[in-house]
């Protein structure tokens, strides 16, 4: 048990890694879905083991992991979990079994590798998001564009060649930036202090000039605004989610994209406070036009997936706003607004994820997404129209989703920062509603008069498998959000009051009710050194 | 005993001649066997060195060379069998894939 | 506890009916779903009157912490106190009311679930709404509410126009909504606070405000009447209001005339003091709430839709209850609120009567002499119609004629011209549709007249209980000047709820002042008057249906009737220069922007790698030795250089 809690991370992260070896090796496609599924479902309980001994009360580092591994160029393997990517790395492992279990269906001779790269990119989400080195960091963030990039080349639709590229083009340009902001910065660090390092909790320390934190800022906010996606950089957003496969889909609108934002958070804002303030009304303005274009944008779309895509430029221009809203003087970000953008991006998750799955299911049966080509469906498939209502509902920001608390607190603490932001960020409120409403309109109101939408089948127990724990998931986070705010209170107050000058340490104890196992293995660690 | 030099002047041909091989042989199983040439050239400067230095160093570098010579000249084999099911050929002459 | 049991019965209902109870007959699906409210309504009572036999001291009660972040905290907290237990009997009470009649009314229909389980879900959300003990639960209940009608007025979703209007309300709502956020932000930026108890006690025991403070006021109040404004459908926000009548009938009584749209009155009262402390505001409040009135009563004038005019004397009169809430008198207006939540469910049921009677025909052209076929309804109808236009004696002429009066020692004469001007046309076009509807010869069909019958008991038992309230319900607030009766009883029970800030009083002089009562009676003499010349004029019109005498009215008046028919081209406006631009302009965000200049920019990079390429790549044979020699080159110039 003691090595399992000290361990916990590396397990979650890498058991994926192993089934996806595992995959490559069963005999038949029954299997290796059996195979997929346990593997992803042992990560989903390994992290919720992490959720569950997570103290609430530090805003330090936990289930750290620290091992040397280059000590010439300071290279470490060291991960842990805080408030900001703990609500991630549970988003990531609790998504990945309900997509598994939505291409239960499919056969082919194909699909045995379909499941394998999933689970390679599970292992690459949830090491980006627990990497506390530049090197691991940047590695499992390159590594997740390789199973994506198949995902969307082999699985997608028509123009899956010109999407995966542009996809991939585009990243990898912003990651090249960050890639040499980082040896930069490294440099930097090694000038100032005389060692080699490359945790980021030492990089904290480093505190560039002003000028080159400007430019080094530059790099990687560039990395992960292209991620995010922040306006202009999007339109490889609606392609690529056009073309993936439904599972690709929900992945990259789940968690691939809050990376950005996750990165921001992480990279961006701490290592380079002067520069933040800087750059921060730039990047709300960005954030203030993506949220109303990218909802105009969906409004008028003709696909539903592209109306859904658009959406969530729309909506992660709230997390960036909300990321950004510097309050008192510059000095601090909104508590309120971080929260609030924390929490959007698994809301967002959530209810994105469960649109496009939506938007597969009909797909699946119809084999179109033009929502000319639907109507009525309310009344052939009246429980898909309950989950595409809710799913809706949580998506426009309605009280009692999860959507509204995302929104309402980032909104709140825009307008404490620039009420002109806030006052027009408010505005994507009205039109997420009038292109989501439009979305549902269409397809599940008006008369059923296609005769191929007559016979549709409602869902079926599978799909109603997957699709509940997101609705009531969405639900939940609306009704009794403190469930997950209180996780994650500490860090973000943190956070956003020093970011300044922001240090994080590792918590001294890792967890409540392991503390005798914890500090046996601490001592024994310490012998060890 | 062989001086040192003479190690090196026996190791400069057979780079040459690796070099040479390479450069204007048209068979790729022949360019191939040139590649090995010159690895092995080096291995011989390798030994050279140890010999000269009293270090083993050069020696530990041998037997890396030799691991990864034959890990490419597997995979190098594989290409050219590849190549040659698929255009029937390996004269180099007929391998211009790459034109501009 | 009890009030737990208030909001969680329609909350169990709702789930019963909409997610286990599916595939049961309708029966059962009425019977929990009115079950559910009657129950509620039950546990109200009971909750009320232990509040009032405590004193009637408002009570808080705790549930859990809800939202908290940074200095923003916002828990699941509610106040149960003289107003919110009015209304949570209003709604409860004329919900059940409302629940049982629908059962009948909806007695065609193939599965009922649907429509209880929103039902029951509205008054939920409803109940939260008058509930809730800070902004935020207000605010939820705010937009759920709003959720559940675009749900109920698309109902009957097969019709592509019901679908459109249920878009059409929510969207309205939602830029009240965002006014209704802004007032939130707002206030918590300046008062670091967002529930009542704590805003009211800073306001009226705490320090003086400060200047920024005192300036927020007049945003917050503004921002969050743009909210009441879309929600209490006031100008300019009003236009779903009558579109939503495209749901079914009770929801129409329900949500769109008793309390759903009172909810901005509800906010308005709630937060008078903030009010108290902005004159600027409340003068805009009076001034929109008057123009409402007048405006949406000379639409209905012309309506022939049955339910089309009582929508648009839904406005009119919410109209009444806004401008009430602009001069100061929070009392009048909340207990035109309660009469007005009598007699308008009580017209639109019996409307629902009739046009289940008439097959689902609302033009009231093709109806008349209905009198003779429903009796019931005609009586209840008729009782309705007498309360609304203020007839002496009926809940509507004591609390209009209170309003009125306020608006002319608060708003002066102009506001109460408005007023009066109102009720003039509202006596007009609400006999216009009792005659048309009940009294002459009956102009429907010949397979529509043999079907015509007085509905079951199940729908007008609710209905006479209805009228019964409105009759008597008026004299809970009968004015100073009419001797013999307890007057201002209902001001009286509210008045713990009005708090004007010491800082505010000099703004309210006529709150504490004394009028004669000479000219108060005046007043009501010429507002009686006119309507009792109006209403003559409309029986004269259309007593036997529509008379020569009106269709050449009409005529002489083409040009207004048809501004006047065509709601003064307000929806052509708003789809002309808001919707279609904003279409456009999402086209071309799309087509154009990121079609063309994004993509365009990221292809042209591209592009130009392409084509430095091009000019380049001729220097590549594609010979292998070539490739070596180059390579074998550089690696020879490179050693010359490092080694020498």
């Amino acid at each position: 048990m003691d090595f399992f809690n000290s361990h916990v991370l590396t397990l979650t992260t890498f058991l994926p890694l192993l089934t996806a070896v595992a995959i490559m090796f069963t005999p038949n496609l029954a299997i290796s879905r059996w195979v997929a599924m346990g593997g992803s479902a042992v990560t989903f309980l390994f992290s919720l083991h992490v959720w569950y001994y997570f103290d609430a009360q530090t805003p330090g580092l936990q289930f750290v992991e620290e091992y040397s591994w280059i000590p010439s160029f300071g290279i470490k393997y060291i991960m842990g979990v805080d408030g900001l990517n703990l609500l991630l790395f549970i988003l990531t492992t609790f998504l990945t079994p309900l997509i598994l279990l939505s291409v239960w269906h499919i056969e082919g001779s194909k699909q045995k590798a379909f499941l394998s790269l999933f689970m390679f990119l599970e292992c690459g989400m949830l090491g980006s998001l627990v990497a506390f080195d530049m090197v691991f960091f940047y590695i499992f963030w390159e590594a997740m564009l390789i199973p994506m990039y198949f995902m969307i080349g082999i699985w997608g639709g028509k123009n899956r060649i010109d999407a995966t590229t542009k996809f991939i083009i585009y990243t990898v340009v912003g990651s090249l930036f960050m890639l040499a902001a980082a040896i930069v910065l490294y440099l930097l660090h090694y000038q100032k202090t005389g060692t080699y390092s490359t945790n980021i909790l030492d990089l904290y320390t480093t505190a560039p000039l002003y000028e080159t934190q400007l430019w080094l800022f530059g790099a990687f906010a560039l990395a992960f605004a292209i991620k995010v996606p922040l306006f202009p950089f999007h339109t490889w957003l609606p392609d690529a989610h056009t073309e993936a496969p439904t599972a690709g889909s929900v992945i990259l609108a789940g968690v691939l994209l809050k990376l950005g934002t996750y990165g921001l958070l992480r990279f961006a804002i701490p290592l380079f406070p002067e520069a933040v303030a800087t750059y921060a009304p730039i990047i709300v303005s960005l954030g203030v036009i993506g949220i109303i274009y990218g909802a105009l944008t969906a409004w008028m779309q003709k696909d539903a997936k592209k109306l859904v895509a658009y959406s969530s430029v729309s909506h992660l221009g709230f997390v960036v706003i909300g990321s950004f809203a510097l309050v008192a003087g510059g000095n601090q970000i909104s508590v309120e607004a971080l929260t609030g953008a924390v929490y959007q991006m698994i809301n967002h998750g959530i209810s994105t994820g469960a649109l496009f799955f939506l938007v597969g299911i009909i797909y699946e049966r119809r084999h179109t997404r033009m929502l000319a080509d639907f109507g009525g469906l309310a009344k052939v498939m009246p429980w898909f129209a309950f989950m595409l209502i809710i799913a809706t509902l949580s998506s426009v920001g309605l009280p009692g989703t999860g959507g509204f608390v995302g929104e309402f607190l980032i909104l709140l603490g825009t307008f404490q920062s620039s009420p002109i932001a806030g006052i027009t960020a408010s505005l994507g409120v009205l039109l997420g509603a009038v292109y989501m409403l439009h979305l549902c309109r269409k397809i599940l109101f008006g008369p059923l008069d296609k005769k191929e939408n007559q016979e549709l089948q409602d869902l079926s127990p599978r799909e109603f498998a997957y699709l509940t724990p997101l609705a009531i998931l969405a639900v939940l986070m609306g009704i009794y959000p403190n469930l997950f705010l209180d996780k994650i209170r500490p860090s973000v107050e943190h956070l956003a009051q020093n970011y300044k000058q922001y240090r994080l340490v590792a918590a001294e104890q890792p967890a409540k009710d392991i503390e005798n196992v914890a500090s046996s293995e601490q001592s024994a660690e310490s012998a060890g050194e | 005993m062989p001086t040192s030099e003479s190690y090196l002047i026996l190791a400069t041909i057979m780079f040459g001649c690796g070099v040479f091989g390479v450069l204007f042989r048209k068979n790729l199983i022949l360019v191939m066997m040139s590649i090995e040439l010159m690895l092995n050239a080096v291995n011989l400067v390798f030994v050279s060195a140890t010999q000269t230095l009293g270090n083993v160093d050069g020696q530990v570098m041998v037997f890396f060379v030799i691991t990864v010579a034959a890990c490419e000249a597997a995979v190098g084999l594989a290409m050219v069998i590849a190549l040659y099911r698929k255009y029937g050929t390996i004269d180099t002459d007929f391998l211009r894939v790459l034109r501009g | 506890m009890l009030l737990w049991l208030v909001i969680l019965f329609p909350l169990l209902g709702a789930a019963l009916n909409g997610l286990l109870l599916r595939k049961v007959s309708k029966t059962v699906s009425h019977i929990v779903g009115a079950s559910a409210l009657i129950a509620s309504f039950a546990c109200a009572l009971t909750a009320y009157m232990q509040m009032m036999s405590a004193g009637g001291e408002g009570q808080v009660i705790f549930g859990f912490d809800w939202l908290e972040a940074g200095g923003f905290k916002a828990p699941f907290q509610f106040i149960l106190d003289r107003l919110s237990g009015m209304m949570m009997l209003i709604i409860t009470g004329i919900g059940s009311l409302i629940h049982i009649y629908a059962g009948g009314y909806m007695h065609e229909e193939k599965a009922t679930w649907r429509f209880f389980s929103y039902l029951n879900l509205f008054v939920f959300m409803m109940l939260l709404l008058v509930l809730g003990d800070n902004l935020l639960i207000m605010f939820i209940g705010w937009e759920g509410v709003g959720l559940c009608s675009y749900l109920l007025i698309g109902y009957w979703y097969e019709d592509d126009a019901n679908a459109a209007a249920g878009m059409k309300a929510f969207l309205v709502n939602r830029i009240g909504d965002i006014g209704f956020l802004i007032g939130v932000f707002l206030c918590f930026k300046f008062f670091g606070t967002v529930s009542f108890s704590e805003l009211k006690d800073i306001i009226i025991n705490g320090n003086a405000l400060t200047g920024p403070q005192l300036e927020a006021v007049s945003w917050i109040t503004l921002a969050l009447f743009i909210g009441a404004c879309g929600k209490s459908a006031q100008l300019p926000l009003y236009v779903w209001l009558p579109d939503a009548m495209a749901g079914p009938t009770p929801v129409s009584a329900l949500i769109h005339a008793a309390t759903m749209v009172t909810a901005g009155i509800y906010m308005m009262t709630r937060l008078n003091f903030l009010y108290f402390l902005a004159p600027d505001t409340q003068m805009i409040v009076a001034s929109v709430g008057a123009a409402t009135a007048l405006f949406a009563a000379t639409i209905a004038i012309v309506q022939n839709d049955i339910k089309k005019v009582l929508a648009y004397s839904t406005v009119s009169q919410l109209g009444y209850m806004v401008l009430a809430c602009g001069v100061g008198a929070y009392a009048g207006g909340v207990f035109h609120l309660f009469t007005h939540a009598c007699f308008k469910a009580l017209l639109f049921l019996g409307a629902g009567s009739v046009i289940v009677a008439m097959h689902h025909k609302q033009d009231m052209q093709e109806m008349g002499g209905l009198r003779k076929y429903m009796p019931i309804t005609h009586a209840v109808m008729l009782v309705g119609v007498l309360a609304i236009i203020g007839f002496p004696g009926l809940a509507g002429f004591f609390s209009k004629d209170e309003i009125l009066w306020k608006a002319w020692i608060g708003g002066g004469p102009v506001i109460w011209g408005m007023g009066a001007m109102a009720a003039v046309c509202t006596a007009f076009y609400m006999t216009r549709l009792l005659m048309l509807t009940f009294y002459g010869p009956n102009r429907s069909d010949h397979h529509t007249r043999e079907h015509l019958h007085e509905t079951s008991a199940v729908m007008w038992a609710p209905l006479v209980v209805l009228a019964i309230l409105s009759a008597v319900v008026g004299y809970l607030n009968v004015p100073h000047v009419i001797p013999g009766l307890p007057h201002l009883l209902f001001e009286h029970y509210l008045s713990p709820i009005i708090h004007v800030p010491a800082a505010a009083a000099e703004h309210w002089p006529h709150l504490t002042a004394t009028y004669s009562h000479s000219l108060e009676l005046g007043l009501m003499g010429i507002s009686v008057l006119g309507m009792f010349l109006s209403a003559g004029f409309a029986i004269v019109l259309y007593k036997n249906g529509p008379s020569p005498t009106a269709i050449k009215l009409k005529k002489s008046f083409s040009g207004i009737h048809k501004v006047l028919t065509n709601k003064y081209y307000v929806d052509e406006f708003y789809f002309k220069y808001i919707v279609d631009p904003l279409k456009d302009m999402s086209l071309f965000l799309w087509k154009i922007v990121d079609t063309v200049i994004i993509d365009g920019i990221v292809n042209g990079i591209g592009q130009a790698f392409m084509l430095v390429a091009g000019l380049t790549s001729f220097r590549m044979s594609g010979s292998l030795h070539r490739h070596a020699m180059v390579v074998m080159l550089g690696i020879f110039c490179l050693l010359t250089i490092l080694l020498f």
